[in-house]
């Protein structure tokens, strides 16, 4: 519920597409990819520093965490294989050697293949979340605000609550 | 510009991150903890307790205090406890997930400790040696004889049926070529025509090649059969050599049967047999747990399957170690100083280089105890190193103990038989080592100044406790085997032989009756192959003794007579040839 109204506030707020596209995709790469991480404090640091919109991202996060339980073992598998090619064996081992390298840890299989596989979904998952947001706004968005199950949660105290925070 | 920015956005950023940042620190005690006593409990199988943690960043170290092992297999006791474990942790290795510990230091470690409350146990222990001796005290019926004869492995038996085959061989052989020798009338004829050809008076020349060759082609025939008669002699002697051991073993083999199966009907042969093992087989597991501990150490180290590993690492992904410089395992402790309190009195070991990735660092762990005089012994001295790589431990390990004063331990606490070693001295030295995870040693235990009390409720216990509280000395050997983490010790020593002996004094009736009957049938076992093969061998001799006559007359026709014609015709033609010229020369 709570995140349902978290998701309408967002769809019916004046924030523009991209800002909602950013918070999937943001929410995408740090719920695909270990949390311990420097990359972690990164997008932290972005979605609060920069106007991406925080209740898209909470969801993607809450959605693609989920989908890990599915997606690790290839993601590791992807990290594996990049990390034991000896082409790029010189790379990573400048990487490990460094400090920068070792708070990365993208000597971790999953570590990097998740970010990398993330990385690589990043502009499909902005792009066809920017569509969605402006087509719903379009053409659902009348007939979803007259549901009794929408109205219902937008006079919810929870609704409420976003409602007052959002002004 | 401002509409990208969100200034409270950064704030929050630092809000949350130091919250986090927070939680870790004021956490990390309990954290380590809990990663601490999961760790273990993973690898002993039983509820670990830790009562305390703390850290410290500059140096960063961690102290555990109050640590306790349970014994999966004695859940009321700890396998091992500790009063404190320091460690100094280097924090840059940290980050390359390796932990490297610079000094450890474990203090007040003793082994066997009664526990406060049951812990609890993840992994079931093997079954107690205990159930097992309690076994063998269980009064049974004596076995009959039959009963023992069949199932106990004989020498009689084995030597009859050895001989038996032997002789079956030999028989056969000597059969197939006994048949092939000339008989005599062949011999007879041989002789007469030898001397027909030897006793003719031959006038010229050409009469004495016509007989040479007629005796060449006489001489072929009667080499075949001289042959023949060799090879037979030749059997003859090689069964003859073969078979007179073979006899004597089993002409002997039931007394050595009768000597070791009169324990059987005397007592319980399994308990005699067993008897170090029983009363002193608990102790010296124990003691050998001491000296061998640090094999424990190593063991959990290969504890976790590659298997159990390459699941893990599937899901959660795996860290790559790339060269770095400084070539460090994941696990590394350069020095610990163990203290391991006994009897009130404390050992010191001192450890090199602990790591389960001895490839890395190019050189084994190594400890030693080097322990002088103390209030409870003259010396300690214990070495050894192991190093573990991909195809297993490789281990070596000595020690050597002298004077450990002994006293009011309790050494078996059975209905049937207890015993208490009141007071003694013990020395010991041994030595195990460990190769592809397999333990291989040997050990002695020298026992002396004894002073045993010991108690038993039945005639067999009885007996033993005895003989146990006349002791003064005894030596302990003792045989290493087994498996890293599955230690397999087994004792011996003359307690046996002894008690077999005092037994055998205290027979009843029916025992000495049964012991009669036992001789009896051992006897029994061997009359029948003996006779049949001393008759046969009887025959063999005296086929031998007729070959052998058959071979010198044949042997002397073909020598003597052939030779002394050819010389003396040899003579005759000479001298009428010498005649003949003389004539010519001088008329």
């Amino acid at each position: 519920m709570q995140l349902l109204a978290k998701l309408l506030k967002a769809l019916n707020s004046d924030d523009s597409p991209w800002q909602l596209a950013f918070g999937v995709m943001l929410g995408m790469i740090m719920g695909l990819t270990p949390f311990w991480g420097l990359h972690s404090l990164l997008i932290l640091f972005i979605v609060l520093f920069l106007r991406v919109n925080l209740s898209t991202f909470l969801l993607a996060y809450a959605l693609f965490s989920g989908l890990t339980l599915l997606l690790n073992p290839f993601m590791s598998g992807m990290g594996e294989s990049l990390l034991v090619s000896t082409d790029l064996n010189a790379m990573w081992t400048g990487l490990y050697n460094s400090t920068f390298g070792q708070l990365t840890q993208f000597y971790h299989t999953l570590t990097l293949g998740s970010l990398l596989f993330s990385l690589m979904l990043a502009p499909f998952i902005l792009v066809i979340s920017k569509i969605l947001v402006v087509q719903y706004r379009v053409r659902f968005m009348q007939w979803v605000n007259k549901l009794k199950l929408v109205q219902f949660l937008k006079g919810s105290r929870i609704y409420q609550i976003y409602q007052t925070l959002g002004e | 510009m401002q509409k990208l920015i969100r200034w409270q956005g950064l704030i929050a950023f630092f809000v949350v991150t130091g919250l986090i940042a927070a939680i870790i620190i004021v956490f990390l005690d309990f954290w380590i903890k809990l990663a601490a006593v999961k760790t273990l409990e993973s690898t002993t199988g039983a509820e670990v307790n830790i009562a305390q943690v703390n850290h410290t960043f500059s140096p960063f170290g961690v102290t555990f205090t109050g640590i306790q092992l349970t014994d999966p297999a004695t859940p009321t006791q700890n396998q091992a406890q500790a009063d404190e474990v320091t460690a100094k942790i280097e924090l840059a290795p940290l980050l390359l997930r390796k932990v490297i510990i610079n000094d450890l230091t474990i203090s007040g470690v003793q082994f066997a400790q009664p526990r406060e409350s049951e812990g609890a146990v993840y992994r079931t222990a093997k079954a107690a040696i205990k159930e097992e001796l309690q076994e063998a005290f269980d009064p049974k019926n004596l076995p009959s004889v039959d009963e023992i004869l069949e199932k106990s492995p004989l020498k009689t038996t084995r030597a009859v049926e050895e001989t038996q085959a032997a002789y079956q061989k030999h028989s056969e052989i000597l059969k197939e070529r006994y048949a092939q020798l000339p008989s005599k009338d062949a011999l007879e004829n041989y002789k007469k025509r030898v001397e027909a050809i030897t006793n003719t008076d031959y006038k010229n020349p050409l009469e004495l090649a016509k007989a040479k060759e007629e005796f060449d082609a006489l001489r072929e025939e009667i080499k075949e059969d001289k042959a023949k008669l060799t090879a037979f002699k030749d059997a003859a002697s090689e069964a003859k050599a073969d078979m007179a051991p073979r006899l004597a073993e089993l002409k002997a083999a039931p007394g050595e049967d009768y000597a070791q199966l009169q324990a059987v009907i005397a007592g319980d042969q399994g308990a005699i047999q067993d008897v170090t093992t029983m009363v002193f087989g608990e102790k010296a597991g124990e003691f050998s747990h001491y000296v061998l501990s640090a094999y424990d150490l190593a063991a959990p180290m290969l504890a976790k399957s590659k298997e159990e590993q390459a699941e893990e690492e599937a899901y959660n992904g795996r860290w790559i170690a790339f060269d770095d410089t400084a070539a460090l395992p994941d696990f590394l402790v350069r020095k610990a100083d163990i203290s391991v309190t006994w009897r009130s009195e404390s050992v010191l070991s001192v450890w090199r280089d602990i790591t389960n990735q001895h490839d890395k660092i190019g050189r084994p762990t190594t400890f030693k105890v080097d322990s002088s005089v103390s209030s409870l012994w003259q010396s300690l001295q214990l070495n050894g190193d192991f190093y573990l790589n991909d195809t297993g431990v490789k281990a070596n390990q000595d020690w050597n103990l002298r004077g450990l004063a002994l006293s009011d331990i309790s050494l078996l606490e059975q209905e049937k038989l207890s015993s208490t070693l009141l007071k003694g001295l013990l020395s010991s030295s041994g030595k195990a080592s460990i190769n592809k995870n397999v333990i291989s040693g040997t050990g002695n235990a020298a026992l002396s100044q004894l002073n045993l009390a010991a108690t038993g409720s039945n005639n067999l216990t009885q007996v033993i406790a005895e003989t146990l509280a006349g002791l003064s000395n005894l030596t302990i050997n003792s045989d290493i085997g087994g498996t890293l983490g599955d230690l397999d010790l087994s004792v011996s020593s003359d307690l046996d032989k002894q008690l077999t002996a005092v037994m055998l004094n205290n027979l009843t009736g029916e025992q000495s009756s049964k012991l009669g009957e036992l001789k009896q049938k051992l006897n029994a076992k061997i009359e029948g192959p003996l006779g049949a093969t001393d008759s046969e061998m009887d025959q063999w001799l005296d086929w031998e003794k007729v070959a052998d006559g058959d071979l010198s007359s044949i042997q002397s026709m073909l020598d003597s007579k052939l030779n002394s014609v050819v010389d003396n015709k040899k003579d005759e033609l000479t001298d009428k040839l010498k005649d003949k010229l003389k004539g010519k020369l001088f008329n």
